[in-house]
């Protein structure tokens, strides 16, 4: 694994959350980075080399979530080939309309689903 | 007939007709009699020169009877010249009597009305044998007439004076306000409705300027409405009108414009009804509805505001039990127990949340399934595993009947929600005796059967329905907790998937709580899955 390269891209607008998810995934062995919004997410996306996997949140100030799959779709990167699972207080399903993504989970969420999510769909095994 | 016979006015006029008409043709007696249409007999109304006994005699005629009674029976005028020779009279008490009065020619002419219809007969009478000229029998028919003409007048006078006594009362004792004003802006009649409405004596209305009575503002307010009624349009308005003498009044008006007899505007009707009461009871309606939906908007921004800090607390207790683990002593396993206590506590609190949530989507419609293929029988199955524990703390066992798999598509979240309810109240409620759960598929109907029986306390017969409502709890036991939400929200689940939900119970004897689910929800409900904004 390179310097730049991480497992999963947190897309969240609240810290808490955000650092509590970072915290338990990170305890898995997991590296991850975090964005605020879609418009974050985006950028880190642009910059450095693909995640393996990406949770996002739904309800968000600026590029909502479904702003933000909408934008992964029409990239020029192929950027809707990483997978997604959605993190959301709103029990809706993006299932039908996004084929990248693999689970809807309601908050709150059990780390042991959470884990067991991420072994299932991280696209890139880790190296250790 | 009493009236006429009352009424001075027309007698007198009379009494001036028959005086005229012995004179000018040489009569010595006469009478004049009115038909009683309900008896058809002549009743004497005016009469000249007789004796007290020969009015009592001839005061009702009937057909045929005398002269007059004759010319009644025929329709025509008769003429008896000498009542000796008439057959008449002949052999008759009426022959004595008019011998004893000095009669010896009659006769009656009937009195007809513009239509020609009998109101009357005119009779003259002679000492002496003889038949009146031609001349005199035309100068009769000239009274006659002028006779029928005098009765008629009156009787479109008694019947207008009716009409208008009648109005009067109508009037008088109307809920309606009505009024009646010139073109001038003044008050010509006013009715003790609408003296009321204007909060001022009817003295102080009638013949006063409307905006003196009303008010100059509400006189300001009608003014448009008034333009439009002294043009000729009927006009009809609700408006709020502030009366001087009453304050504020909500009124349905409506203005007919009023004529003289040459088709000249000379002013306006007015109806005016009252609806202050019933606006201010809307306002209230209004009012309630509006405080209800802010209370319902306050439950879900608060809701929602809670969710976020509590996710993170949630799964903070959570990671926290995984990092401290449940090994060790001392310290450390007073610090694990706190942990896992503190996330059970938060978890409650993260589902009574969950439930205030779903109570706002609903309430908003945005209530919306994610459908999937599943069985419900692992679904059941994995639910009791799940409950186990807790209810056999209580002293319950589950027996869980369910041979085959039952296959359907529904929103798994959502029927995990339906048995967890379901299952919880019969833990809670079951007063620690077996809980039965029942799962079958009838193949006929497409549905899934899921049936959870408790033996505990029972529901009284007046909360069965209620159960299912929002805020109803069956019993107001202080510890049994929740937010009476529960029912309400499976119903909700329920309904959305098509399906229904309905309880049998006794008091004492548990409940039977029945769920039927079609394997597949109907197609007006499929798309709320799809929907994703």
């Amino acid at each position: 694994m390179s310097q730049n390269e991480y497992d999963i891209l947190l897309v969240e607008d609240s810290i808490p959350i955000r650092e509590t998810l970072r915290l338990g995934l990170e305890s898995e062995g997991y590296s991850v980075h975090e964005a605020g919004d879609g418009e974050d997410a985006l950028s880190i996306l642009e910059k450095l080399p693909r995640p393996g996997l990406i949770f996002l949140d739904l309800l968000m100030p600026g590029m909502n979530g479904m702003e933000f799959l909408d934008h992964l779709q029409s990239h020029p990167a192929r950027l809707d080939s990483i997978p997604v699972i959605i993190l959301s207080a709103v029990a809706k399903t993006a299932k039908a309309e996004y084929p990248q993504v693999r689970a809807v989970l309601s908050k709150p969420v059990s780390f042991d689903d959470l884990f067991e999510l991420v072994r299932r769909n991280l696209a890139r095994k880790r190296e250790r | 007939m009493q009236s006429f016979e009352s009424d001075s006015q027309l007698i007198q006029s009379l009494q001036d007709v028959l005086r005229s008409a012995i004179e000018i043709a040489d009569a010595d007696f006469g009478n004049i009699q009115l038909l009683d249409p309900e008896t058809s007999c002549l009743k004497i109304v005016v009469h000249q020169g007789f004796e007290k006994e020969w009015i009592d005699y001839w005061d009702r005629v009937s057909h045929g009877h005398g002269v007059c009674g004759t010319a009644l029976e025929r329709g025509e005028r008769v003429i008896v010249e000498d009542i000796k020779q008439s057959p008449i009279f002949q052999g008759t008490v009426a022959l004595e009597v008019q011998r004893k009065a000095g009669v010896r020619a009659v006769q009656s002419t009937p009195i007809l009305g513009r239509s020609d219809q009998l109101l009357g007969m005119f009779s003259t009478h002679y000492r002496h044998p003889g038949r009146p000229s031609d001349r005199t029998l035309r100068i009769l028919d000239l009274f006659a007439r002028q006779a029928g003409d005098i009765i008629e007048l009156h009787r479109s006078k008694e019947a207008l004076r009716e009409s208008e006594e009648l109005l009067r009362r109508v009037s008088d004792n109307a809920s309606v306000g009505l009024t009646r004003c010139s073109r001038d802006w003044y008050y010509v009649s006013a009715n003790p409705a609408y003296a009321k409405i204007a909060g001022k004596p009817i003295e102080q209305i009638v013949g006063r300027p409307i905006a003196e009575v009303m008010g100059s503002r509400a006189a300001d307010t009608i003014r448009p409405f008034v333009e439009r009624v002294l043009n000729g349009e009927h006009v009809s308005y609700e408006a709020q009108v502030p009366f001087a003498g009453s304050g504020l009044r909500y009124l349905h008006v409506s203005y007919t414009p009023d004529f003289d007899s040459a088709g000249r505007i000379v002013g306006w009707v007015a109806c005016v009804v009252d609806v202050t009461d019933i606006a201010v009871l809307k306002r209230m309606e209004d009012e309630l509805r509006a405080a209800i939906e802010v209370r319902d908007d306050f439950i879900s921004v608060a809701s929602h505001e809670l969710k976020t800090p509590l996710t993170a607390l949630y799964m903070q207790l959570d990671l926290l039990n995984r990092f401290v683990g449940t090994a060790g002593q001392g310290p450390q396993s007073k610090i694990s127990g706190l942990a896992r206590s503190a996330y059970q506590s938060v978890k409650v609190f993260s589902e009574l949340l969950d439930d205030l949530l779903d109570v706002t989507r609903i309430r908003v419609g945005k209530l919306t399934l994610s459908l999937q293929e599943m069985d419900l029988r692992e679904a059941v199955l994995e639910h009791v595993k799940f409950v186990r524990e807790a209810a056999l703390e209580r002293g319950s066992n589950i027996a869980v009947q369910a041979n085959e798999p039952v296959r359907g598509t529904w929103d798994s979240k959502r029927i995990n929600q339906i048995l967890s309810n379901l299952l919880s109240n019969a833990i809670k409620y079951g007063s620690g005796n077996p809980i039965e759960v029942r799962l079958s598929t009838n193949i006929g109907t497409e549905t899934a059967r899921i049936e959870v029986q408790d033996h505990g306390i029972g529901i009284p017969k007046e909360m069965q329905t209620k159960i299912f409502e929002r805020f109803q709890r069956a019993v107001s036991d202080k510890t049994i907790t929740g937010l009476g939400l529960g029912l309400y929200i499976v119903r909700q689940i329920v309904e959305l998937h098509g399906g229904s939900i309905a309880v049998a119970s006794e008091i004492g004897q548990g409940a039977l709580f029945t769920v039927l689910l079609p394997l597949r929800p109907p197609q007006s409900q499929t798309w709320q899955s799809k929907e994703v904004r």
